[in-house]
């Protein structure tokens, strides 16, 4: 099982593959190859990398996943529109007693899922405070969330719990994005661009947190508040509730320097899809954001397992503040 | 830190060599450099290693050389900066 040193030693590699790219094995590490240009970009080490993230095309290789099974490194693969296709991880999938506590926990009980949402909607408060905005629109929402905090907590009911998320949620974006003509959170439709650039940030997110969820040996599509749905990996949607506002204040930053804007995107049949020549840009700005945290979102997911392994009491379970 | 360099002859020898410290969790820098980042136990156990196996079977041109480093006074060129940064974008 990894270890926070391993963690902290080992890199992230985002490697663009839209142009004439290859990944082999050579001597035993790993080396980007540039085909056009017929010249080698980088050889790494494979004990040094965490993750593999490719844009783009790649030939998978038995060596390839040989190596990568060996010294436990996580490959995903993204199309150039940055949407995910492909995902491996030689998890710990022999631990079968986190499965069965698992399998074992009662539907019905929330009370972790009450953590979760709480600790969401602090980061809410957490970062309409950082604003540092006292008009009455942040101030109000800010008294709001804090009471919907205090709610979460005593919620007995699973639709009641959704409800009080969903009403801090929407509150809270209409307030943090109010000065980028925001119009109501639609997740996956891509109907604006900044719905379309949280569809995409967000896709980070998940998939970063899969690599360290996967670390542990859980069945990911057995979560604690996101109930069961076929295909849907619920616990890594749960776990990275609290990790959101990640997210959100890289948009909000990002749109303020005019880091990002409409003009990176092109309309297609409604749809904003983010231009190609911008893939780059958009990675590099969410895993600078997301990288910083590393060790603690491994610290995180650690301190839920043992919690959940060790039917902790819910006051010791771990919280993100942002 | 360690950083463990050889220069063996007999090829088995060399190879075995190689293989005693990647188990050990080295990682390969260079052509016979390898990285020891780990617990002075570990480190401590490679040098005994080295001394009650493998030097009786050195012969006059074999040499190993153990520098104690840290991380921060390393200084890399090539694509050996892409090897200690969080986030690396190709």
């Amino acid at each position: 099982m990894f270890t926070s040193k391993d963690v902290e030693y080992r890199s992230i590699y985002v490697i663009n593959c839209i142009t004439d790219r290859e990944l082999r094995v050579s001597s035993g590490e790993l080396l980007l190859e540039d085909l056009q240009e017929k010249k080698v970009l980088t050889k790494l080490p494979f004990q040094k990398i965490l993750a593999l993230f490719v844009i783009g095309h790649i030939h998978v290789t038995t060596p390839l996943i040989e190596k990568c099974k060996k010294h436990n490194v996580a490959l995903v693969v993204l199309k150039p529109s940055l949407r995910p296709v492909f995902y491996w991880a030689d998890s710990a999938e022999a631990n079968f007693l986190v499965r069965k506590r698992q399998y074992e926990f009662d539907k019905n009980d929330i009370t972790i899922a009450r953590v979760l949402v709480e600790n969401k909607i602090a980061n809410h408060v957490k970062l309409l405070q950082r604003t540092r905005r006292k008009d009455a629109l942040t101030v109000s929402t800010i008294a709001a969330c804090e009471q919907k905090m205090l709610q979460a907590r005593d919620v007995q009911e699973y639709n009641t719990l959704m409800g009080v998320e969903g009403s801090a949620a929407k509150a809270f974006f209409a307030t943090y994005f109010q000065d980028a003509e925001w119009q109501g959170r639609k997740p996956r439709v891509k109907t604006d661009y900044l719905n379309a650039t949280m569809d995409i940030g967000y896709t980070f997110l998940f998939n970063y947190m899969e690599c360290f969820v996967r670390m542990f040996g859980f069945d990911l599509y057995v979560g604690v508040y996101h109930r069961l749905w076929f295909k849907r990996k619920s616990l890594v949607c749960d776990l990275m509730e609290p990790f959101r506002c990640i997210i959100d204040k890289t948009i909000r930053t990002a749109v303020n320097r005019k880091q990002i804007s409409e003009m990176d995107y092109e309309v297609h049949k409604g749809e904003y899809r983010l231009k190609r020549d911008m893939n780059k840009e958009y990675s590099k700005l969410f895993f600078d954001a997301l990288v910083p945290f590393k060790l603690e979102i491994f610290k995180y997911v650690q301190s839920y397992y043992r919690c959940f392994m060790g039917g902790k009491d819910i006051s010791q379970y771990p919280m993100f503040e942002i | 830190m360690i950083i463990v360099s050889y220069d063996i002859k007999d090829d088995k020898l060399r190879m075995r060599f190689a293989k005693m410290l990647r188990s050990q969790g080295a990682i390969r820098l260079q052509f016979s450099v390898y990285e020891v980042n780990n617990t002075q136990r570990v480190i401590d156990n490679i040098k005994t290693k080295i001394v009650e196996t493998y030097c009786k079977l050195f012969t006059g041109v074999d040499s190993v050389m153990i520098f104690n480093v840290s991380k921060e006074s390393v200084q890399k060129f090539g694509n050996a900066i892409h090897r200690d940064t969080d986030v690396v974008y190709f």
